[in-house]
């Protein structure tokens, strides 16, 4: 009997901090990154080699599509830490979760007299708390933009509007918005990335030879279209809320 | 609400530890990875504008050294050539010069010869007429004791001129 559990199965507490398997990949994450940036930067050359050419190809690109955007290059290069490292960190997440050993490499825990299986490992982002806390971390930071370019009288201004009554429902529609814009960022990437995770599940568990590499390639494919539309959404939500008064 | 947070699996504690490992994933990113790859995108691009440029720049002062050089070369070979045009004249003017000195000098010279030819020529006949007479009279005094008067000076005129043929013969 296949076990899925929509939430992170908990491995441990630390120091009243549950470790669930989610958290435990969303750390290797950060640790892969942090490792990799770290020898990017000792490598840094004006002649690009192997590591830093794919690297660079990518921030152009990355840059390239914010100019796009934003109609400029410095404030893409300005907005570019947020947009990338939602970008990497949810790729990367995405892409290490379909990796063999993660999902799979696990224990056995009886609760309640049920023996089920705890994976070790599970895709971070088949995690709530790891959706939701990057879904707050642009929303808000969308807003801090906000204030920072328009000020906060202005950037307020657009949720709490007195100026009639249509202005002052439209205002509470903005702050609406803004939660319905956690909840969709938080909730699509969790539904596509847990969705791809049971998919694979189901398919391993089928047919477990041959079968599922056509899902693993699309999971593949998702992992990376659902990284360019949480970082792009973040753009353009960063990009109206910038813009949004000074026209 | 709360349950389905709960059946979601959605802990504060857990969002709290994720939004941590985000923050330290854009710190540690933004300082080790995009400062240093901006900063070398733009350092090379920078690079590249400010080749160009100097390539550019290049290219516009080689063009204009073509330039310059070509008028050089032209007005040296103007200046050769007038300094060649003036050599010429002056060598002409020179030659003719010297050809009228060289001229003067020769007819001075001819003239001279002319002169001396003409002295030495004059001494000369001064001094074979001196010996002349010097060798008729030797003749007449041998010849003159030994003939009667007539036939003496029949002989002494036959004789003299006889002296004076050997003597210039002897010469």
């Amino acid at each position: 009997m296949l076990n899925i559990e929509i939430a992170a199965e908990k491995l441990f507490s630390f120091m009243g901090l549950p470790i669930t398997n989610g958290l435990l990949t969303s750390w290797i994450v950060v640790i892969l990154l942090v490792v990799a940036s770290y020898i990017l930067s000792r490598n840094i050359r004006k002649v690009p080699k192997m590591f830093q050419n794919i690297v660079e190809s990518g921030v152009e690109e990355l840059v390239g599509m914010m100019q796009g955007v934003l109609h400029s290059r410095k404030k893409a290069e300005k907005f570019f830490p947020l947009i990338a490292t939602i970008f990497t960190f949810v790729l990367i997440s995405n892409w290490l979760g379909i990796f063999p050993g993660v999902g799979s490499v696990g224990f056995n825990e009886v609760s309640e007299g049920v023996t089920k299986f705890v994976p070790l490992t599970r895709s971070a982002a088949a995690d709530l708390n790891f959706t939701l806390a990057i879904a707050l971390i642009s929303v808000v930071m969308v807003n801090i933009y906000a204030i920072r370019e328009l000020g906060a009288k202005i950037h307020f201004g657009k949720f709490f509007n007195f100026k009639g009554p249509i202005e002052f429902f439209v205002g509470i529609l903005e702050i609406l918005g803004e939660f319905a814009k956690v909840i969709s960022f938080s909730f699509r990437l969790f539904g596509n990335v847990f969705a791809g995770e049971v998919l694979l599940i189901i398919m391993g568990a089928l047919a477990p030879f041959l079968a599922p590499i056509p899902f693993l390639m699309l999971e593949i494919f998702v992992g990376f279209i659902q990284a360019l539309v949480f970082s792009m959404l973040t753009l353009v939500f960063l990009s109206i809320a910038v813009e949004h008064e000074a026209h | 609400m709360s349950d389905l947070l709960n059946h979601l699996g959605v802990d504060w504690k857990l969002l709290l530890a994720q939004v941590v490992n985000f923050a330290i994933l854009a710190f540690v990113l933004g300082k080790f990875a995009y400062k240093p790859i901006l900063g070398m995108l733009k350092k090379r691009s920078d690079d590249i504008e400010e080749g160009l440029r100097a390539s550019e720049e290049s290219k516009e002062r080689l063009s204009k050294t073509k330039i310059i050089e070509e008028e050089r070369i032209l007005a040296a070979d103007k200046k050769a050539l007038s300094m060649v045009q003036a050599a010429e004249t002056t060598a002409k003017v020179r030659g003719e010069a010297i050809m009228e000195d060289s001229k003067k000098k020769s007819e001075g010279m001819v003239e001279s010869a002319h002169k001396s030819i003409e002295q030495e020529r004059g001494r000369m006949a001064e001094e074979v007429g001196k010996e002349a007479s010097m060798f008729v009279r030797m003749g007449l005094e041998k010849v003159i004791g030994k003939m009667d008067f007539n036939e003496r000076d029949n002989a002494l005129i036959a004789e003299a001129l006889k002296e004076m043929k050997s003597a210039s013969t002897h010469k």
